[in-house]
């Protein structure tokens, strides 16, 4: 059994019998990878906190016949105000699911690695937890090849808030692959057309502008008031929607909690 | 493997294969040692197995399995009723009440939220859990939330305080951290955190 070390976060975690845990990793030099944790239910394990959800833990591996067996763990990073704010905890799994469903196994990439990390530490402190999110989902579809054109009607190439800055009508279109200008933006009667006002456009643009490396700077950003931030939210939710074909199942929570408050 | 026995055999030993912590080695014994029980006692094994599901139900009050509508517990007038422990699974509840420690009562809530496997607080005994407390009678003065101290413990509590707290009533959860005869070099850094949270004036 060749044995090795790894970097990687905990995006998933089943019970696979009585007293063994099913890993799913994300790691900058492996990509996502399955590895079972053998013992990791078990009250006094060594295991059981290195290997739960949304932790940075170096393992230490082997190859199995059919899975990577977890034979030593360190965690090096465990986001611990995460668990005391359901709103951060809540938008962490989102943050794990949606990396877990937008990547093949043993497709390595340190830059959604580091997007995964960046985020999960900012959603530890950052107000709202949910520009995080949407920091992370503008990074990943630019990450994933589908990042929109934020900057100029996706029909006529006009520039972007521009000259229709106080019209507040625009719109992401999916089909497109891009923003809409408020004469050929039609968010009421096309199902492609996010409706985005003038706030809500400029935030997306700053997220993107920010880049992969640039969320340090989201804590400084100007407040988005609460149209601005449920527009962004819709309009890169179907984005993701549409390319990944699936909802995230951690969104269904995560909707719960802004309905209820 | 299965291809060795005939086939009433193969399907006992399937089915045994499919419970908790059995292999095939164990199925295969378990079956091979009721091949030799009496024919009473596989009937009385049978009769207990067919009646398990039709004869145990769960509690109105606390969702616990039951005998009856309402179960030993919720009736009992020695519990201290203005007590409430939740708990996630049936089993919980037993771990608890082996302690001989609790006197109250409990509500058990089936489950626990996970987000990421699509369970939501409406597929729990949440709502009940609340409706319970808002109505209780006599009045639920401590509700003590025994969860895990996992991601999904840590949310279905939180919620379930969210929801609790503004019906007037203390919320507390239990302590976790270090585990009893543990040792702090072998604890990890969450572990450690944890310990630190929870501690307390001596
Ligand atoms: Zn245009
Ligand atoms: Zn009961």
């Amino acid at each position: 059994m060749p044995a090795y070390s790894a970097t990687a976060i905990v995006l998933q975690r089943r019970h696979f019998s009585e007293t063994d845990n099913i890993l799913t990793l994300y790691s900058p030099e492996i990509g996502r990878f399955s590895a079972i944790a053998k013992g990791a239910r078990k009250p006094i394990s060594r295991l059981s906190g290195a290997t739960e959800l949304l932790t940075c833990t170096r393992f230490g591996l082997a190859s199995g016949k059919s899975l990577e067996i977890v034979t030593q763990v360190e965690v090096l990073e465990s986001f611990p105000a995460l668990r005391h704010e359901l709103p951060r905890l809540a938008h962490g799994l989102y943050l794990a699911d949606l990396l877990n469903h937008s990547v093949e196994d043993h497709a390595p990439s340190p830059e959604l690695f580091e997007l995964l990390r960046s985020g999960l530490r900012q959603l530890e402190t950052l107000s709202p937890p949910e520009l995080a999110a949407r920091w992370f989902e503008v990074q990943l579809l630019g990450d994933l090849g589908y990042a929109p054109n934020l900057f100029e009607c996706s029909i006529c190439r006009a520039p972007v808030p521009g000259e229709f800055a106080r019209e507040e009508r625009f719109a992401l279109s999916i089909t497109q692959g891009g923003v809409l200008c408020p004469v050929h933006a039609r968010p009421e009667t096309n199902e492609d057309h996010s409706a985005l006002g003038t706030g809500a456009l400029r935030l997306l643009q700053t997220l993107e502008a920010l880049g992969l490396g640039g969320s340090a700077a989201l804590a400084a950003l100007p407040a988005a008031g609460p149209r601005s931030l449920d527009q962004a939210r819709l309009a890169l939710r179907r984005s993701l929607r549409v390319h990944l074909e699936r909802d995230m199942k951690s969104l269904e929570f995560l909707d719960s909690l802004r309905n209820s408050v | 493997m299965a291809v060795y026995y005939p086939k009433p055999l193969a399907r006992l030993v399937s089915e045994f294969e499919k419970l908790p912590g059995i292999g095939p080695k164990s199925a295969q014994r378990l079956a091979f040692y009721i091949m030799r029980l009496p024919e009473e006692e596989t009937r009385a094994l049978a009769d207990a197995l067919t009646t398990i599901k039709a004869s145990i139900k769960f509690c109105r009050i606390c969702h616990n399995y039951s005998e009856g509508e309402i179960c030993d517990i919720c009736t009992d007038p020695r519990r201290d009723h203005t007590l409430l422990c939740v708990v996630a699974e049936p089993r919980d509840l037993i771990a608890v009440e082996k302690t001989g420690e609790f006197k109250g009562v409990y509500h058990v809530l089936q489950g626990v939220i996970s987000p990421l496997d699509g369970i939501g607080p409406d597929k729990l005994r949440i709502k009940d859990l609340q409706q319970r407390v808002a109505e209780g009678d006599p009045r639920v003065e401590e509700v003590i939330l025994a969860t895990n101290p996992t991601v999904e413990g840590d949310t279905t509590s939180m919620y379930v305080a969210g929801l609790l707290k503004p019906l007037g009533v203390k919320v507390t959860r239990i302590a976790h951290g270090m585990p009893v005869g543990g040792d702090l070099d072998y604890a990890d850094q969450a572990t450690l955190i944890q310990a630190y949270e929870y501690r307390r004036e001596l």
